[in-house]
């Protein structure tokens, strides 16, 4: 989420060392056809469900965020409730996947699981909430990315090129069971299948990691996303789409007609819609639609720190710019609406949204903006946080 | 080759780690099945819906298991280790199905294995498919159409004759069905056709509105993170839906539903009524404590709602 952090060093994809992991893992135990009729279990769950958590009717959408010496607040978006959480290490690094919020120093991970999450079935969506907590922690820091499907919970250090699977309905039961460790600098976890990029490669591979399915050339991969229509790498030259048969494709960066616009490293999209967006350096930003597999690029005034694709009817999109100032860009028709500065400009910028509203955190004062993006960035609230965020994620998405 | 659903894809890959999860709880040794002490033959049954239809069928000639506790969830509910034993040693098993119980469908498979006959309760229906922008599948939500639990009665009397089980209720459940059938038909006789639509963000309604002719209209309700500091925009979609259908009641499952009454009238200038339905799962007590009891209850509540003046 760190738009401003260096590219990722290549390494090389160790597929053995994936498959024996995975092989361990979760293949072992399929080696009989009919393993389920074993026996009864007490540990047998539904999908999307942990002890203790409960259904709700709409998302439970809670602020989780983290003070630079490690102190953790939860804020509860719906009751205005706050709850202190057990402290973690230090943060200079965060990523969060919409339910985990993963804090890095240079030495170790911290997994805090916000307690909140949604899964989208297709035609219903089940929100869950239960007790948040600190789950532990991980060897090895560094920047830090997380991406998750219903069952799997893949985090990424791409400077070392480094990536392990989690078992996500365990991580969610607060116990964190590594599953596979892989070298990789882009890991996505889709249904049926991963997503890994390493060198100058996308592979995808079986969801037991036994076959690689596809191969892609990508030149200096960095930056990935999963979206309802595929999993998005992005490439020097542009973006490989993985669709959800696993079919890989590339998608070139356009000519924008206007000299040599930067890649995107980073892509950021409301949870799961297909079009997302990354900054184009100091030029504006890169909208992907990645069902279409469609690049644009879109200048702004003032050069942006962060952005986000709400990607709703009216196309929105949300970024902060360098004087610190919420930028919602409607882009169905062209409109821009622009807050006061909120923050300090030179910041590390702390964006997060929903179908509704943006959060920008400001990590001197301690509070989070609340921004109504399609009704001209309107602050709607501001909320005290009970910690100065140098970490933060929306959660229950 | 018919397109695989998300939800489908994601059921296997589930299933791939429920495995793992069985695996190494048998090599820990947790207990063997328990068997049953009734001498009554044992219908074991996935939803609390059908479980209600299935005892009335059978009266007291078998055991009904009803899987699925009350107010439960049909997609995520869960088993215990003890009802998963009697599931393998029932005489027969009654599923929904067409994708419905996604949390227990691994123990039906097991029951399946071990040669339980399964009826699918999907397998006797014209189904409908839902679609989104970019997914589909077969709809499960059946029940809330009578013709068509009528198809299933029949379907799972037939069934039960070919597994030892009598039917003792069958013939006056089936009445009781027909009646509930003509008593819809007529309650929304009384609707004008113009007012036979249903805003909601309930998606079990298809079949309901395939049988009486109404529009389902789906309706996104509003984030309860926006009824504090609430704008027109946050409620352009909801006020659309609502000015298209031309009714005075929405049906919405929603925390808040006066506030969000309340900020309608506010902000857009939307006077509606805001009332919830019975959905998936049958309740301990009221109304919705039986199948025909919710179907009646929601079919008062859609005339009452959509008959009120404006």
């Amino acid at each position: 989420m760190n738009p401003t952090t260096s590219r990722a060093p290549a390494r090389t994809l160790t597929v053995i060392g994936l498959t024996a992991g995975l092989t361990l893992a979760l293949a072992a135990c399929s080696s009989d056809p009919r393993p389920a009729a074993e026996g009864p279990t007490d540990t047998a769950r539904p999908h999307g469900s942990v002890a203790g958590a409960t259904e709700s009717q709409e998302p439970q959408l809670r602020l989780l965020a983290v003070s630079a010496t490690g102190e953790t607040a939860l804020h509860d978006l719906l009751t205005a409730d706050s709850t202190d959480l057990d402290a973690v290490d230090a943060p200079e690094h965060s990523a969060t996947d919409g339910r985990f919020l993963l804090t890095s120093d240079d030495d170790r991970t911290t997994v805090v699981d916000g307690g909140a999450w949604t899964i989208d079935h297709g035609d219903h969506t089940h929100y869950y909430a239960a007790e948040p907590r600190v789950v532990g922690t991980l060897d090895g820091g560094g920047r830090v990315e997380v991406h998750s499907s219903e069952i799997l919970t893949a985090v990424t250090w791409p400077d070392r090129g480094k990536a392990v699977l989690l078992d996500r309905s365990a991580l969610g039961q607060g116990e964190l069971d590594v599953a596979a460790r892989l070298d990789a600098t882009v890991l996505l976890p889709a249904a049926e299948h991963l997503v890994a990029a390493s060198d100058d490669t996308v592979r995808v591979l079986s969801a037991d990691g036994d076959d690689v399915r596809a191969e892609q050339p990508c030149q200096d991969p960095a930056g990935g996303i999963v979206t309802r229509a595929g999993a998005v790498v992005g490439c020097a030259d542009g973006a490989v789409i993985v669709d959800a048969d696993g079919e890989a494709r590339s998608v070139p960066l356009p000519d924008t007609g206007t000299g040599e616009v930067p890649r995107a490293t980073a892509f950021a999209a409301r949870a799961g819609r297909p079009t997302v967006a990354g900054l184009a350096g100091d030029t504006g930003f890169w909208l992907l639609d990645s069902r279409e597999g469609a690049w644009r690029h879109v200048p702004t005034d003032r050069p942006l720190r962060a952005v986000v694709a709400v990607d709703d009817d009216a196309e929105h999109v949300v970024g902060v710019d360098d004087q610190g100032r919420v930028v919602a860009h409607t882009m169905t028709t062209g409109a821009v609406a622009t807050t006061e500065p909120l923050v300090d400009g030179g910041a590390r910028s702390l964006l997060q949204l929903d179908a509704q509203r943006a959060y920008l955190a400001d990590p001197q004062d301690g509070v989070v903006h609340e921004i109504d993006f399609a009704d001209d960035a309107r602050v709607s609230r501001t909320i005290d946080l009970r910690v100065a965020p140098a970490a933060f994620a929306e959660v229950g998405l | 080759m018919t397109r695989t659903t998300r939800a489908a894809r994601t059921r296997r890959a589930a299933r791939l780690l429920g495995v793992a999860l069985v695996a190494v709880a048998s090599a820990a040794g947790l207990s063997a099945c328990t068997p049953s002490t009734a001498d009554r033959p044992l219908v074991a049954v996935t939803t609390n819906i059908l479980g209600d239809v299935v005892a009335e069928v059978v009266g007291d000639d078998a055991e009904v298991m009803v899987l699925m506790p009350a107010g439960a969830d049909p997609h995520s509910f869960e088993v215990s280790a003890k009802e998963a034993a009697r599931l393998r040693s029932a005489d027969l098993v009654v599923e929904n199905g067409l994708g419905l119980e996604e949390g227990v469908a691994r123990h039906v498979d097991a029951a399946a294995a071990d040669r339980v006959p399964v009826f699918t309760a999907g397998d006797a229906i014209d189904v409908l498919e839902w679609t989104t922008e970019d997914d589909s599948g077969p709809d499960p939500h059946f029940w809330t159409d009578p013709a068509r639990m009528l198809d299933v009665v029949d379907a799972l009397g037939d069934e039960l004759d070919d597994v030892g089980i009598g039917t003792p209720g069958a013939t006056a459940y089936r009445e009781r069905l027909e009646e509930l059938d003509a008593t819809m038909t007529t309650a929304f006789a009384t609707l004008p056709e113009d007012r036979r639509a249903l805003v909601t963000n309930h998606h079990v309604f298809g079949y309901l509105a395939d049988r009486f002719g109404f529009r389902v209209v789906g309706a996104v309700i509003p984030s309860g993170t926006t009824l504090a500091s609430p704008s027109a925009a946050d409620l352009r979609d909801l006020a659309a839906a609502i000015e298209e259908a031309g009714v005075p009641t929405i049906f919405a499952d929603a925390s808040q539903p006066a506030r969000l009454a309340e900020v309608l009238a506010e902000e857009v200038d939307v006077h509606v009524a805001i009332r919830p339905l019975a959905t998936e799962s049958l309740t301990a007590e009221g109304p919705a404590a039986t199948y025909l009891g919710m179907m009646r209850s929601n079919s008062d509540a859609i005339v009452d709602g959509l008959s009120i003046s404006h």
